[in-house]
């Protein structure tokens, strides 16, 4: 039990009045002669005792009076885990009062004796009350007894990425009271998180969480409202459990044991949707509310995924780019623009920050129909070696701008040299224009091919083998004879190689040949050729192992079963060694990557296979050969290095940016350069520049919250970089009904629309039970049992 | 009637004056003559109306007028009346507040004194012969009944040298006086009635005694009238809070809540009066409730209704 104010407790030291005024009352009485005393005489003796007991109870219920308007003046509180004791209390007490009245109508009757048996059992349970009072009042846990008691309240502010969303609040939107202009669904949850930070009783704790990485804010009182200001959408929004968590933890540290935790959201799809389908158990046990504010969201049209047909172009080559259109019905303006290469940009200037101009190279019209999505075809024209910066916006002014743009880069390379080492012309031929073919059509391609016979190869290898490695060509060996794979003569163990293993080949044990001959990985360095493999029709097919780069951008229904392998090499590889492909049949390697001591990729049938001895092997270059074309230009683009693109990450994930890329670009020791040079990184957006070091050549940096360009300044080129989007796919506007979100949370959460429905008082924190209404009834039963009483006895 | 009430009364010191203001205040106030018509001696004629007694008819007049006339006397027959006063000292008491000196209210004594003194006066008017008598301890007989007229300042004289004080043997005063007196007397008690002495303590005991005395006063061939007269907050109890009430006579003390005794004293005092009244009614004896509040007519008219039905 607890009082509102404790110090009108004392206002019980006043049962010294009644007290005092019995004391008196009994003094002195006045002296009348009387000649009718005899009439006195009888019945003073009955008569006096009843009086005498009357003053006594009168002086009791003056007592009473008193100490019950004290205590109701005071306001007592009780705890309803407390009232059950009060209430036994109370029973005793009201039980030892009756017994009282039974011992005064006893004596009054003439039946001492059991009168005092009765009193002294009355004595002894109004004794055991007031004991078990006091033990009760001292023992038990105070009660928050202020009109509002403070609370220690943990607020995440759902600041995810749908929150940039522009709306209206639904109750604005259906009682159609003021129509007010779309803001930001960020801005109304924050005049939400702030209505509810100032309605907050006083001395309350509030500890302020966003979504994104700043740090939690504590907080007494309102203060944290100048928190608010500093929260923006987040792009890459942490999950929602770690938050709870992390507050859960901040909020324990509070000494207030009055302890909440409110997430304040739009309760969109892509915002809590993931949380929802498995919400956890309230952090800690601590009471946990949402606040879920309604918020109509306005149309909003957006780019899902763009498609470089060729993110590696050719120089001066024309590459298509496929964008994916996906929102609310009508006609959309999609543009591509590519940022100049200009290498004095970016720059900050006057305290600006100056990014290369972006010149528009194509604009289309798309119309969106119904909900669904379409897709247009920007074409980017020719670029020079370098890598580029571009980008593709959608002009329209719809609900959620983020969607409205995508980054991506684009990296021109010189031509890499192949030569493809074969005796048959037209076999060469045709992989020479395998290799030569363009996607666009161009006339330039990226492999700058030559053809050699096996009679010059020893002259050829000799002539190459002192060439840095950046310009070492990749050999195609067609059909080799076995001396041509091993020994001095060979290229493979130098340079990059794909070997098309042939009839020409002789069973035996292949030793690869070594620029490290003090090397011992010996065994890494052999390949045992057991026997030809021969499959009777319809013969074997490809299957690709596993993920490579190679087969990657081969999917399940590539037709391989229609491009069948009748004979082939079986190859037993060694444990280093990596199988691509194999066949069906046998599950023999089809085709297998050696790293060590130099890449080189063994296909163990051979290829075009169109003379007469090999003709007889497969029928890999059939009648629709397109998916064998595409896996050998594949082959020598990974042996190139050609399939390293340009980088571009979606939001929140760490960029890495290997210098490798510049380094087929520009000449020479740029990878060493910039290891010991400070370059820096201007990231999109106005944000302030940052100086970055690369480590082994690749420059990494995980502050990719921010979408579009990221440049990096300072190498002896001009300015380059990576693009940061927003993970493909349509961001979807859709809330969630709250029926929903309250299905789906827990039980022991409270899902509201308006923070004046939260309920801050808990199972943990006892519920107040003020006593002052049953205190005054007291007193006025008190005060007419003594008016009664003292009319009485006048 | 503010001349005859005893505040005022008790303004004037001599108590013959006292008695002679009373009476003729109280014969002031009466109207027509019931009080007339009791002497042989003849004082005037006057024409017979409905509800004359008939005997009255003077039928010398009647032959000679044809009229009926109805004669009309002086008194004709003396009546021995004998006033006996209680002069214990219950009855000299003050029954108010200790330390409040009330001088406006008499004592019982003092109302008995001066109702004594004023029936002297209007027996002695009649020619009626007067004897005192004092009840105290023993019955003292102070002056022997007589009508001439000198007498009223004798017997005013003896009643103004008695003080209230001691007990008072009630029922052997009047056992005494019964012994003594002869027949045809109107005997007068003045008393508050209350238990004296070893009674002290039994009321309903005392009350039989008293009443048995009585009676054999009025077997005796007496008429009796018993002025009961009590102190006026013997009557009203006005008295509130915590009180020591204390016997003049025995000097006994109670101390009480007088505010919750009120009703259970006025109840056992209704009680006795009615006890009183009923007995008294029984023996025909006449009772006169007074307290030291109440005027004197009250008193007067009683006596002269018993002196009629006495005549």
């Amino acid at each position: 039990m607890s009082f509102l104010n404790v110090a009108l407790l004392a206002g019980i030291a006043a049962i010294a009045v009644p007290i005092a005024i019995h004391l008196l009352s009994r003094r002195q009485p006045k002296r009348v002669p009387f000649p009718s005393i005899v009439f006195l005489q009888k019945p003073f003796e009955v008569h006096s005792t009843r009086l005498k007991i009357r003053k006594w109870w009168l002086l009791a219920a003056r007592i009473a009076l008193i100490a019950a308007a004290a205590f109701a003046l005071a306001g007592p509180m009780l705890g309803s885990n407390q009232f059950a004791g009060w209430i036994a209390i109370a029973v005793v007490m009201m039980i030892a009062v009756l017994m009282l009245v039974v011992a005064t109508v006893l004596w009054s009757g003439g039946r001492a004796s059991l009168a005092k048996a009765v009193a002294s059992i009355a004595g002894v349970a109004l004794l055991l009350g007031f004991a078990w009072g006091g033990y009760s009042l001292a023992s038990g846990a105070p009660v928050q007894t202020s009109v509002d008691p403070p609370i220690a309240v943990g607020i995440l502010v759902d600041n995810s990425l749908t929150s940039a969303w522009l709306g209206k609040r639904e109750a604005d939107a259906v009682e159609n009271v003021t129509p007010s202009e779309s803001v930001p669904s960020l801005k109304i949850l924050l005049d939400t998180t702030a209505d509810l930070i100032r309605s907050l009783p006083r001395g309350s704790t509030v500890v302020l969480a966003e979504r994104g990485s700043a740090p939690l804010s504590v907080s007494l009182g309102t203060n944290v409202i100048g928190k608010l200001e500093q929260i923006q959408t987040t792009n890459h929004p942490s999950s929602i459990e770690a938050k709870l968590r992390a507050l859960a933890r901040r909020i324990e540290q509070v000494e207030n044991p009055n302890r909440h935790i409110v997430l304040i959201t739009s309760a969109t799809e892509d915002g809590i949707g993931v949380w929802l389908e498995d919400p956890a158990a309230s952090p800690n046990q601590i009471p946990f509310h949402i606040v879920r504010v309604g918020i109509e969201l306005g149309e909003n049209q957006g780019i899902t995924a763009i498609d470089l047909a060729d993110p590696t172009p050719p120089p001066e080559t024309p590459v298509a780019i496929e964008v994916e259109l996906a929102g609310a019905p009508g006609e959309v303006n999609v543009e591509l623009e590519v940022f100049e290469s200009d290498p004095a940009l970016p720059a900050t200037r006057d305290g600006k920050i100056i990014y290369p101009p972006a010149s528009a190279v194509d604009r289309t019209t798309s119309v969106l129909s119904g909900r669904g999505s379409s897709k247009v075809v920007l074409n980017m024209p020719g670029l020079p070696i370098g890598i580029h910066q571009a980008r593709v916006t959608l002009s329209t002014t719809d609900a959620f701008p983020l969607d409205d743009s995508r980054s991506f880069s684009v990296l021109v390379r010189p031509p890499s040299p192949v030569v493809i080492v074969g005796d048959n012309e037209s076999e060469v031929d045709i992989l020479v224009k395998t290799l030569q073919a363009s996607p666009t059509g161009s006339a330039t391609s990226s492999f700058e091919v030559q053809s050699i016979e096996y009679g010059d190869l020893r002259l050829a290898v000799d002539g190459q083998i002192n060439s840095p490695a950046e310009t070492q060509p990749v050999w195609i060996l067609m059909d080799p004879p076995t001396w041509a794979i091993r020994g001095d003569d060979s290229p493979v163990g130098r340079s990059p190689c794909m070997v098309l293993m042939g009839p020409s080949l002789q069973a035996g044990t292949i030793t690869r040949q070594t620029n490290a001959p003090e090397s011992k990985t010996g065994d890494a360095r052999r390949l045992e050729l057991v026997r030809t493999w021969r499959v009777p029709p319809p013969g074997s097919f490809l299957v690709p192992q596993g993920s490579h780069p190679i087969t990657d951008p081969f999917d399940r229904s590539t037709p391989w079963s229609a491009l069948p392998v009748f004979v082939h090499w079986q190859v037993e590889p060694q444990s280093q060694d990596r199988v691509i492909m194999s066949f069906a049949s046998s599950g023999h390697p089809a085709l297998i990557e050696s790293i060590e001591p130099a890449r080189c990729l063994w296909v163990t049938t051979p290829l075009p296979a169109l003379n007469k001895v090999s003709r007889d092997w497969n029928d890999l270059f059939g009648a629709d050969a397109w998916p064998t074309w595409l896996l050998i230009r594949n082959s020598v683009e990974y042996l190139a290095n050609q399939d390293a693109t340009a980088t571009s990450v979606p939001v929140g994930t760490t960029a890495s940016f290997p210098l490798a890329l510049l380094s087929q670009l520009a000449p020479k020791a740029i990878q060493a350069e910039a290891d010991a040079t400070t370059l820096t990184l201007y990231p999109p957006e106005g944000e302030l520049p940052a100086p970055v070091t690369a480590s082994e050549g690749v420059i990494t940096w995980s502050q990719t919250d921010l979408l579009g360009t990221y440049w990096i300044r300072g190498l002896d080129s001009p300015a380059s970089g990576f693009a940061v989007n927003l993970n493909e796919g349509h961001v979807k506007g859709n809330t969630i009904p709250v029926g929903d979100v309250r299905s789906k949370i827990s039980s022991d959460a409270e899902v509201v629309e308006s923070i004046e429905e939260l309920q801050w008082i808990s199972d943990e924190t006892p519920a107040r039970v003020p006593l002052s209404s049953p205190a005054i009834l007291i007193v006025a039963a008190l005060f007419i049992t003594e008016l009664a009483m003292s009319s009485k006895s006048k | 009637m503010t001349v005859l009430s005893p505040e005022s009364l008790r303004q004037i010191k001599r108590l013959d004056l006292r008695a002679r203001m009373v009476v003729q205040g109280f014969l002031q106030g009466l109207h027509g003559s019931p009080f007339q018509g009791f002497s042989v001696q003849f004082a005037d004629h006057r024409r017979y109306n409905r509800g004359d007694d008939p005997r009255l008819i003077d039928w010398l007049v009647y032959a000679k007028t044809d009229k009926y006339f109805i004669k009309r006397f002086e008194a004709e027959t003396n009546i021995t009346g004998y006033l006996a006063i209680d002069t214990s000292a219950s009855m000299g008491v003050h029954s108010s507040l200790a330390g409040h000196t009330d001088t406006d209210t008499m004592t019982k004594f003092e109302y008995c004194t001066c109702l004594a003194a004023a029936l002297t006066y209007l027996m002695t008017l009649q020619q009626d012969p007067v004897g005192l008598v004092a009840l105290g301890e023993r019955m003292r007989a102070l002056l022997p009944p007589r009508s001439r007229r000198g007498h009223l300042s004798e017997v005013v004289a003896a009643i103004s040298r008695l003080e209230p004080k001691g007990t008072v043997d009630l029922v052997g005063g009047l056992s005494r006086l019964s012994a003594m007196m002869g027949k045809n007397s109107l005997v007068m008690v003045f008393s508050d009635l209350m238990p004296s002495g070893d009674q002290a303590d039994d009321v309903e005991k005392h009350l039989d005694e008293t009443i048995s005395a009585l009676s054999r006063l009025k077997h005796g061939g007496n008429d009796v009238i018993v002025f009961h007269v009590l102190d006026e907050a013997e009557v009203n109890f006005p008295f509130e809070g915590p009180i020591t009430f204390e016997d003049a006579e025995s000097g006994e003390a109670i101390t009480v809540d007088a505010s919750g005794f009120r009703d259970v004293y006025l109840d056992q005092l209704r009680h006795f009066r009615e006890s009183l009244v009923s007995r008294c009614g029984d023996l025909n004896i006449d009772l006169v409730l007074l307290h030291t509040g109440m005027a004197f007519d009250t008193a007067l008219t009683e006596y002269l209704l018993e002196r009629q039905r006495s005549g």
